[in-house]
């Protein structure tokens, strides 16, 4: 047949031969061991941290994994320094993340919304927090303390405050990030719709945009609790002797006089997040988070 | 229920007039349709009345209040959108409810209003699920319902059922227009659908850039369009150029492309450029010896077909212009493209136009 730019033969090749039969599952396999091989990579740190803590034998100064006689001895060795810590990082870490939702949704809201001119400049800067490495941040933060303590006699590092602004500052870009995402994809007749059967703006905003934008508040908060609760960089900086954060205490631990108690603790932390995470799930059930942002 | 009145509207969107001096009454009770192409200005229309934008200049009133100036949530209006906008994360009665709620009702007597709308629209089992879980008829119709829980002064219908498949909008059509008028609410709907707006309304709005070309019920519209733009845009019609050259008794004659045409005389001058519309159905195919009286005819040779069930049309080409559509009953259509063929049609069955 000769060539015409319609029938365009030469382009098919393979319509009048036998389809290929199927042979060995190859790319069946290779998702398999993909797959695993990804698990292992994630799970193994705490796979070796809650095995070590296990350790009840001797004790030099290296982790031990696998454990030799397996014993729960060390967790009863953990410095009650530790839970203090602990008890800090989680109010720190809680605060921080309603503080990020209280600056970062009207924020999202302003930067979505708003026809202000320069808006991808603020929403740059709002982003800011997250470029720069912490522990400048951290440092940052101190400097600003002692200048505003030698003005005016009022010094922030080692307090509460001092240690809380400095977290917010890094938590809230988190919770900017998902509610803009979510926003973006807003449908805005949803508050037309509110609006036409008279609701007012409040009204339109708590019981439309908010419960519809709530999936991206939960992911953000979560966020900035995370960073908050594992924020070392910027915590060590503003702390002080008897007022630490946990990742700081167990730094601190790790850095003076190791020994398994450490992982003890860390082991706890661990399950603690476990069975937080699967309360949740059972409490305010996953499918109920999902539909609230379904459209 | 009310009556509205626009006054003189104007509305920009910086440089562009989206809206030029518009002047509309709508009646109470009525059914209203606003039609034309995207871009016309249905739609910022309706959102003006809705007051989801303000006007430039001009009034608009509902009933005999002035409510240029009241925001969306002050003008007890109902609104349905293209997509519904139903809230995903409220079950339907909680949906249908928003309105009553928001205006601080009874718990009981909320529950009555949506029991009773979720009657109406045949519906009555659904109250407990979500907008996700029910078809899009079925959310089209829930967003009705939620539009006129608390009784609105007008309802307000944005392309409602742009989404829906073609027999499920057939359906829908009747089932909106039973709905309001069971509820005799005045309703003003949005529309790029031609038969929908035929189906449905009491009067039609044909829009164009902004500007009203033609107000009046669908029968007026379609057979008596003012304009080559509603012409056109309303059902299908052959339109093409012709010149006025002489005046016979009540009728003009006509010459278009060399052929000689009868005319209803509208009122024009001899010498007048005018287009000439002539709706497919009117024309038939004539045997080329006959006698045709008093009837237009023009030789023409086909250059296409295609079928469609009920009719075959056939496109002829006579020189003027575009071929002309004949519409054909399928077993007496030629089939031989080139077929030398002759089309006839009554002189008033032509729609004269200047504009």
């Amino acid at each position: 047949m000769s060539y015409s730019p319609t029938n365009a033969t030469d382009l098919v090749q393979r319509r009048n031969s036998p389809p290929p039969r199927m042979g060995f599952p190859w790319g069946r396999l290779f998702h398999y061991v993909y797959c695993s091989l990804s698990y292992i990579f994630l799970l193994a740190p705490m796979v070796v941290v809650v095995g070590a803590s296990l350790h009840g034998g001797e004790f030099y100064t290296a982790i031990r994994f696998p454990p030799v006689e397996p014993s729960l001895r060390w967790y009863g060795e953990i410095p009650s320094s530790q839970f203090e810590a602990l008890g800090l990082s989680f109010l720190l870490a809680g605060g921080a993340a309603l503080g990020a939702c209280v600056i970062g949704i009207p924020a999202a809201l302003g930067i979505v919304r708003a026809r202000l001119p320069g808006r991808t400049f603020i929403s740059s800067v709002f982003r800011a927090p997250l470029q720069i490495p912490s522990i400048v941040t951290g440092i940052a933060f101190l400097q600003l303390y002692y200048l505003f303590g030698d003005a005016t006699g009022l010094y922030f590092q080692g307090t509460f405050l001092g240690l809380y602004l400095g977290h917010l500052f890094v938590a809230t870009p988190y919770v900017i990030g998902t509610v803009t995402a979510i926003l973006q994809r807003f449908d805005s007749r949803l508050e037309e719709a509110a609006l036409s059967l008279g609701a007012s703006r409040w009204s339109t905003f708590r019981r439309v945009t908010l419960p519809v934008i709530m999936p991206g508040v939960y992911a953000g908060a979560l966020y900035a609790f995370m960073v908050s609760f594992g924020d070392v960089p910027i915590s060590i900086f503003l702390t002080a002797p008897g007022f630490v954060t946990y990742p700081v205490e167990l730094f601190y631990g790790m850095e003076n006089d190791f020994n398994p108690s450490i992982l003890a603790s860390a082991s706890l932390v661990i399950f603690f997040c476990l069975l937080v995470l699967l309360g949740m799930q059972k409490l305010v059930g996953l499918d109920n988070l999902l539909r609230s942002g379904s459209r | 229920m009310s009556k509205v009145t626009l006054s003189n509207v104007v509305k920009k969107f910086g440089e562009f007039t989206a809206l030029h001096e518009l002047n509309l009454d709508i009646r109470e009770g009525e059914f209203l349709t606003l039609l034309g192409p995207s871009g016309c200005g249905k739609t910022t229309t309706l959102r003006l009345i809705a007051g989801f934008v303000q006007p430039t200049s001009g009034t608009i009133r509902l009933g005999e209040e002035d409510v240029t100036r009241v925001a969306p949530q002050h003008r007890e209006i109902g609104m349905v959108f293209q997509d519904y906008a139903l809230f995903p994360h409220m079950t339907i009665a909680d949906n249908i409810g928003f309105g009553l709620r928001e205006r601080r009702f009874p718990r009981e007597r909320i529950a009555a209003r949506v029991a009773e709308l979720l009657e109406l629209i045949h519906l009555p089992h659904v109250g407990d699920r979500y907008p996700a879980e029910v078809s899009g008829g079925q959310q089209q119709r829930i967003a009705v319902a939620r539009a006129v829980a608390y009784p609105p002064r007008v309802l307000l219908m944005d392309e409602p059922l742009g989404a829906l498949d073609l027999k499920l909008r057939e359906s829908m059509q009747l089932e909106l227009r039973r709905i309001q008028q069971e509820l005799g609410i005045t309703t003003v709907y949005v529309t790029h659908d031609q038969t929908e707006a035929m189906n449905m309304s009491d009067r039609i709005v044909v829009m164009n850039m902004g500007r009203i070309e033609q107000m009046g019920d669908a029968e007026d519209i379609y057979n008596h369009p003012r304009t080559r733009f509603v012409a056109d845009f309303v059902g299908q019609i052959n339109l093409f150029d012709a010149a006025i050259v002489g005046q016979a008794g009540n009728y003009l004659s006509a010459e278009s492309a060399g052929h000689r045409l009868r005319l209803p005389d509208p009122g024009v001058a001899v010498g007048t450029k005018v287009s000439v519309g002539v709706r497919p159905e009117h024309l038939r195919l004539i045997a080329s010896g006959d006698d045709h009286g008093d009837d237009n005819a023009i030789d023409g040779k086909l250059v296409g077909r295609t079928f469609a069930g009920n009719i075959t049309r056939l496109f002829i080409d006579a020189g003027l212009g575009k071929p002309l559509v004949v519409e054909s009953r399928p077993e007496n259509a030629p089939s031989e493209i080139g077929t030398a063929l002759r089309v006839g049609w009554a002189p008033d069955n032509s729609r004269v136009l200047t504009e």
